[in-house]
């Protein structure tokens, strides 16, 4: 069809990819590298006796994760559909691996690492990427079928329920969360009828309270979570220190490495609860700035949604947009105080390699979607338009 | 073409990814709204909030003033010290018994009672507080884990038990909980000086949250009256005393009579405050009343003689030893026929006395104790003082006994104020411990004491005729205080030894005594009065016997010390240490010109005594080495610091005028 229309509609050469969607990226992984460093150097001074240890580890994987993202840009997104199942495999089998006392490293209290020699590599992450690029594949060969339950209902809720329980016995609900709010929007973006989606929500209530229910650290997370100051000194004390830290930025912040949170008041200063350092130190502006990033990097990923070429892209786009966005609300929601904790970072700004490689290696494939004009979803519209165009002048 | 894709599908998909992009909209307002609501709605509460958790008012403790007597020289300093405390997280697992176990055996506590202090303990317990170094030493040679040191400024008494009783003790904290130590607790300990701290969660406070001190914070110096050297001299000479009469307990006072000043006030039992035995503490010369005993006789004929009930030569007879008063008898020691008051005063009889009480009457014998200061507090600064017991004599026994001192009771200060009355022409003075309290830093002083009259007691013409009598008891060849003559002065006091009081049987006992001598010198231009108290001694029992011995050694160490010229030989006998400042008094009452003891007591030393010497080099010595050179190149010490001295100004070799200050620094060793 009219591949043509949108170049003849710019006239200039085409950009291979969307520069704000960059600009955005780059500027939440420079806050981040800036933040990590001060959140974390007195942590670091005080266990390692090196106030850079953890900056350096994030300059590395900072610098692996470019690598990836233009790797994956240059590659480009249309190459990784055939990739998509043996992806799968691979990240089902290395979640399995990662279970395997000995194979499975411990950190934290969850097994969710694998020592690759250099890096150690978290496959939970690895495999928010993976389910996009799978339920993209699938999503975009099964089209006009998707709204059979058996098709495209069923199938994708079984994989994406496989992987949350290897993700569950992690330990990992944050990922779990994520990887289910990807599936949700982009069948509801695929056309799954509504009545389904809602069933699957109502079946999914009870599971999920058992989940939580059943196990104590997760029921505390919510007690504290509905009354943090009632437990301040005990379950309630990492929510109450965030929220301290927050208002005691108030609009302008401390200044940069001003904050107190981060001495030893605040758990997880610089991995989940980096944000409340950015509350406290560059205050109610800051935390507006990195709103506004995460808001144009979304509002730049529907965009390439929009304009892509092809379905396989418009879901990969949709699906890696939805990731990184809704990982990023949670986050903030949870350490504002409007979720419970479920131990999940900030994407690009959050200290942790696996986390910060796998986001930049997204940003990549969504950097390559990006550069597209229309075809898929715009492809109608633009023709009308021209048509339009055509039939007034 | 897209296979089996539908317009209208691809139309509903771009509205339901609309949808989305919609939710995320929202999820950024309200994320955005909720950052607005806790960063400037909630900011100020938040915010003050978290400064509560993160900032602590740091209370800069000031070290504690040191005490010194009148010439300088250290009574109470500091000096650092190791505290041992425990963490009970950081023992090994399955350790924390054993390794408290052996901790507490080192350190000599009750492995019980550390265990449960412990237990208690979340994060931090004390185990021992300054420890002595060789435990410290200990302690650190085991290399427990869970165990740590701090360094804490330990309360030092350099001279151990010198004044013990007066200094008092201090408590864990630092905080003064006998003896001066307790009553200028506040001026020793200083102002604090509180500076915000931020501090992290762990407890550890950060630097660079306040302004840095410029000084180290010190509490105020307290300069006492007492003199080291006499002080020391008391002590010794009174413990003698105790140990030779096997007495319960012995106090000796000596007092500046024109200002009033406590020279020396010692407590046998001695104290050392470095290593306290509760049962010694007590200031017992302040603290405890005591039946008065013979010395008030002295008082009893003052106020006689000055209120005219007898003349000076009134001839008094004593009934030959036996006199029965109702169903009572007195006795007399040694017994008199008619006699002047000069025979009654210094061979001590009760009958005479008790005749003389008689016309003085009820009402006017009470007043005369009261005038004397018996019976109400001696204001010197010493938490708990009695009143002493000065009843109405209504009974006619008790008219005749407290002329003798019976069924009346006083302390040895109150006691040795009375007669320093007569010994300063008839004025009473306030007695006083504490000098100067000064600003060690600045050098201000922040409060001085000056001589204050309570009242004039008796006529000068009266206290001289009184001081007359006593001189009789010791010159005399058959007074009661023989033992008391001096080798080149004459002394004057009386001696005292009463029955004690029995609670069991609410009479006198009849083994128990209170023997006392209480006199001053020279006799006829007073500088030292002199009160010395023994309690229970076993064997020989009378005051002239156990006390008066005291006196004579200390009485003797003063005159020399002071320097007052011996009869016919003023000037050579003339030691030169030179002789404590005196402040001036203005005496009340009818004698407008009085004129001090102090300014007519013959030559001081002349100016050609006080011609230039050499400061002698002292660094390197202890204090105590150091002030002694000082003392025999007739130089004063000043001393700051604890430790060996560092630093002297006037350097050694400079020619200074003779009692000049020497000012000593002293630094701890190493």
């Amino acid at each position: 069809m009219s591949d043509e229309a949108p170049t003849s509609r710019r006239g200039a050469a085409p950009a291979p990819f969307d520069p704000w969607l960059l600009a955005a990226v780059l500027l939440l992984t420079g806050l981040g590298l800036v933040m990590v460093y001060s959140a974390s150097a007195v942590t670091a001074q005080a266990r390692v006796h090196d106030q850079f240890y953890y900056l350096k580890r994030q300059l590395v994987a900072a610098g692996m994760g470019f690598a990836l993202l233009l790797f994956f840009l240059k590659l480009g997104y249309r190459k990784l559909e055939p990739l998509a199942v043996p992806l799968l495999l691979l990240v089902g089998v290395a979640l399995v691996l990662v279970l395997v006392p000995g194979i499975g490293k411990v950190a934290g209290g969850a097994r969710r690492w694998i020592d690759l020699g250099i890096v150690r590599f978290q496959p939970a992450e690895a495999a928010k990427v993976v389910l996009v690029l799978y339920l993209a594949r699938s999503l975009a060969r099964k089209a006009e079928r998707m709204r059979m339950f058996s098709i495209g209902f069923l199938p994708h809720v079984a994989v994406t329920g496989l992987l949350v329980g290897l993700v569950l016995a992690e330990k990992d609900l944050g990922t779990a969360v994520i990887l289910f709010l990807v599936l949700f929007v982009m069948l509801f973006a695929g056309g799954v009828k509504i009545g389904y989606l809602l069933g699957a929500v109502l079946v999914a209530i009870p599971i999920g309270w058992k989940l939580v229910a059943g196990t104590p650290y997760r029921m505390q997370r919510i007690t504290a979570f509905l009354d943090p100051w009632q437990h301040r000194d005990g379950i309630g004390f990492q929510i109450v220190e965030s929220l301290l830290g927050i208002g005691n930025g108030g609009w302008f912040g401390q200044g940069l490495g001003e904050g107190k949170g981060k001495l030893f008041y605040l758990p997880a200063a610089h991995t989940d609860f980096i944000a409340a350092v950015i509350a406290e130190e560059v205050g109610l502006v800051g935390m507006s700035l990195l709103v506004l990033l995460f808001a144009l990097l979304v509002w730049r990923g529907f965009r390439a949604t929009t304009l892509a070429p092809d379905a396989f892209g418009c879901y990969v786009a949709l699906g890696l947009t939805t990731l990184i966005g809704a990982q990023a609300l949670v986050n903030l929601a949870v350490v504002l105080g409007l979720l419970p904790t479920k131990g999940l970072t900030l994407p690009f700004v959050s200290y942790g390699g696996s986390s910060l490689m796998t986001m930049l290696a997204a940003a990549g494939i969504l950097l390559s979607v990006s550069g597209g004009r229309g075809g898929f979803l715009r492809a109608q519209r633009t023709t009308r338009l021209v048509t339009a165009a055509g039939s007034a002048s | 073409m897209r296979p089996g894709i539908e317009p209208r599908s691809l139309r509903w998909m771009a509205i339901r990814i609309g949808f989305v992009a919609a939710a995320f909209l929202v999820g950024f307002v309200v994320v955005t709204g909720r950052a607005v609501q806790l960063q400037v709605l909630q900011g100020d509460r938040l915010g003050s909030m978290a400064r509560d958790q993160y900032l602590r008012e740091l209370n800069q403790k000031p070290r504690r003033g040191t005490i010194t007597d009148r010439n300088g020289a250290v009574l109470a300093g500091n000096a650092e010290a190791d505290s041992i405390f425990v963490d009970p997280r950081e023992f090994p697992p399955g350790a924390r018994s054993r390794d408290l176990a052996r901790l507490a055996k080192v350190l000599q506590l009750d492995p019980k009672a550390l265990e449960r202090k412990v237990a208690k303990g979340v994060r931090f317990a004390w185990a021992k507080r300054r420890v002595a170094p060789s435990e410290a030493e200990q302690v650190r040679a085991m290399k427990l884990a869970g165990v740590g040191f701090v360094k804490e400024t330990r309360r030092y008494y350099p001279r151990r038990e010198l004044a013990g009783q007066i200094l008092g003790i201090v408590g864990d904290d630092g905080e003064g909980l006998e003896g001066i130590e307790k009553s200028l607790d506040d001026s020793l300990q200083g102002e604090g000086m509180r500076m915000p701290s931020l501090r992290d969660a762990r407890g550890a406070h950060l630097l660079g949250a306040g302004p840095a001190p410029e000084r180290v914070l010190e509490g105020a110096r307290v300069e006492l009256t007492i003199d080291q050297a006499l002080q020391n001299a008391a002590e010794r000479s009174l413990a003698q005393a105790v140990q030779r009469a096997r007495a319960a307990s012995g106090m000796a006072i000596a007092v500046d009579p024109a200002t009033g000043e406590i020279l020396a006030m010692a407590t046998a039992p001695l104290f050392n405050p470095n290593a306290p035995r509760k049962e010694d503490l007590r200031n017992r010369a302040v603290l405890d009343s005591f039946e008065v005993g013979s010395t008030a006789k002295t008082f009893v004929l003052a106020r006689a003689l000055d209120e005219g009930a007898i003349g000076v030569e009134t001839p008094i007879f004593c009934e030959n030893g036996r006199w029965n008063v109702g169903k009572h008898t007195i006795h007399d020691h040694k017994g008199l026929g008619w006699v002047p008051p000069a025979r009654v005063i210094a061979a001590s009889s009760n009958i005479c006395a008790a005749k003389v009480g008689q016309r003085l009457g009820r009402e006017r014998l009470q007043q005369a104790f009261l005038a004397f200061g018996l019976g109400e507090r001696t204001q010197v600064g010493v938490a708990g003082e009695p009143r002493g017991q000065i009843p109405y004599p209504k009974a006619e026994i008790s008219l005749a006994t407290m002329s003798f001192g019976q069924g009346m009771t006083a302390t040895p200060l109150q006691i040795t104020l009375a007669m320093a009355a007569i010994a300063n022409r008839g004025v009473l003075m306030k007695p006083w411990l504490v000098r100067r309290v000064v600003d060690p830093v600045s050098g201000d002083v922040m409060s001085e004491a000056v001589p204050t009259p309570v009242r004039r007691v008796v006529s000068p013409e009266t206290a001289a005729q009184v001081a007359r009598w006593l001189e009789g008891v010791v010159a005399d060849a058959d007074g009661t205080g023989r033992r008391a003559r001096l080798p080149g002065w004459r002394a004057a006091g009386k001696t005292g030894t009463a029955q004690k009081a029995d609670p069991n049987t609410r009479g006198y006992s009849l083994d128990k005594r209170f023997s006392s001598f209480v006199g001053f010198a020279p006799a006829e231009a007073p500088r030292i009065v002199i009160g010395v108290f023994i309690d229970e001694p076993k064997g020989e029992v009378y005051g002239g016997e156990v006390a008066a011995p005291v006196f004579r050694e200390l009485a003797e160490h003063a005159l020399k010390a002071y320097g007052v010229p011996t009869e016919g030989a003023p000037v050579a006998a003339l030691t030169a240490a030179p002789p404590p400042a005196r402040a001036a008094a203005a005496i009340p009452g009818r004698d407008e010109a009085a004129v001090l003891p102090g300014e007519d007591a013959g030559p001081r030393p002349t100016p050609g005594d006080a011609g230039p010497v050499t400061v002698p080099a002292v660094q390197g010595l202890a204090a105590r080495a150091a002030l002694r050179r000082l003392e025999s190149a007739n130089l004063a010490g000043d001393v700051r610091g604890t430790g060996r001295v560092t630093g002297q100004v006037p350097r050694a070799g400079d020619r200074v005028e003779r009692g000049t200050r020497v000012r000593l620094t002293l630094a701890p060793p190493g």
